[in-house]
């Protein structure tokens, strides 16, 4: 998997924000995330290189390794697809 | 100088003091006037809202003590209400109490946001009132142009935290949509096509809300969102978007709906939605 257009959200999850935190629904239960993993969820299913993605991140957390980034994000995707929030 | 109120679609000019005099105003009462009239004068977002069939509203904020003994037509819990003419102009007055004003700034100046709390329930509301009557209330209080106690006014206005109150709006309607789409589904499911339409435009209903508690512009009335949204979608290009697929679910493509239809429209809600939530990116 090399770009987030290869991933497919799930029609049923929605994403909802209150206050400073995000919360995903899917099949009835409910998932708290932090920003970054908002961002993760906003940018699945764009036209955008795995590899891109994570220097942007790297460079907007002011993180020096984009391969640790690439670690987390490739962690927190598999966890999505784990609750059925998307599909890859 | 002699102050006079003069709006568009208003038969005759009409002086302050003399809809003072008309009204009976007690010396501590703050009167404003408002409503679709004055509201085309005072918001740049609400051009077109109103016409020369329109009543002029008049509010009184009166005091505990004498609101009790205020004669109306009508008494509900929430204000009493009555008619008078001045200067060949019809009138509505509405008479609130003080005390009940002061709870709801009170209740929307403390509004704190719980996870696991209804979103309702995030704001204390005086007794007889629901959400979409403060809203009213609000709408019509800073679209209103005061006539007495000028000062005492302006500074209710401005003790007023509305950016709390427009986050709590914002999520009710979200909330609302959310609700919504379930029984749209529900309809769809067993072909109900055009129940699930007329859902559908209570839905895009909620999301102009929604869309003007994000640009804080106040609403109360259904029949002049579409006017709002328009003139808001002509100022700012990012809405014009929104304005075209109102256009759609209102008026439809074509005689026949499928079920394609309605998938397309909720889907466009949701996108938006999800664009308008993570407002995090790089």
């Amino acid at each position: 998997m090399n770009n987030l257009n290869e991933i497919n959200k799930n029609e049923n999850a929605i994403i909802r924000k209150l206050e400073d935190n995000y919360y995903i629904f899917i099949d009835g239960k409910c998932y708290k995330v932090n920003e970054t993993g908002a961002l993760v969820y906003k940018y699945i299913g764009s036209d955008m290189p795995i590899s891109l993605f994570c220097q942007k991140m790297a460079k907007k957390y002011d993180s020096e390794s984009s391969e640790m980034i690439m670690k987390d994000v490739m962690a927190f995707i598999e966890f999505l697809e784990n609750i059925n929030v998307l599909s890859v | 100088m002699e102050q006079i109120l003069m709006l568009k679609n208003m038969k005759q000019p009409l002086p302050y003091m003399n809809l003072v005099e008309v009204l009976n105003v007690q010396d501590d009462d703050v009167v404003y006037v408002g409503g679709s009239l004055v509201e085309a004068s005072v918001n740049k977002y609400s051009g077109r809202v109103g016409n020369r069939l329109s009543d002029l509203d008049v509010f009184i904020l009166r005091k505990h003590e004498r609101y009790k003994e205020t004669s109306a037509t009508y008494i509900t819990d929430i204000c009493r209400t009555d008619f008078v003419s001045c200067f060949g102009i019809n009138c509505d007055v509405e008479v609130y109490d003080m005390d009940i004003i002061k709870e709801i700034i009170d209740g929307v100046n403390n509004i704190r946001f719980e996870e696991k709390e209804r979103i309702l329930n995030c704001i204390k509301m005086p007794k007889g009132y629901s959400f979409e009557k403060i809203n009213e209330f609000l709408t019509r209080f800073f679209y209103s142009i005061p006539i007495y106690n000028i000062e005492y006014y302006n500074w209710l206005k401005n003790v007023i935290d509305i950016n709390a109150f427009f986050k709590l709006k914002e999520y009710y309607c979200i909330q609302v949509i959310d609700n919504m789409k379930e029984d749209i589904w529900g309809n769809v499911e067993v072909g109900e096509y055009t129940t699930a339409l007329m859902l559908c435009r209570e839905a895009i209903y909620r999301f102009i809300e929604y869309i003007f508690s994000r640009e804080k512009i106040f609403n109360d009335r259904r029949k002049w969102a579409w006017i709002k949204i328009e003139n808001l979608s002509n100022d700012k290009k990012e809405y014009s978007d929104v304005y075209i697929y109102m256009k759609k679910v209102l008026y439809g493509d074509g005689t026949k709906l499928l079920e394609g239809d309605i998938r397309k429209y909720v889907k466009y809600l949701e996108d938006k939605i999800e664009e308008y939530s993570i407002e995090v990116d790089f």
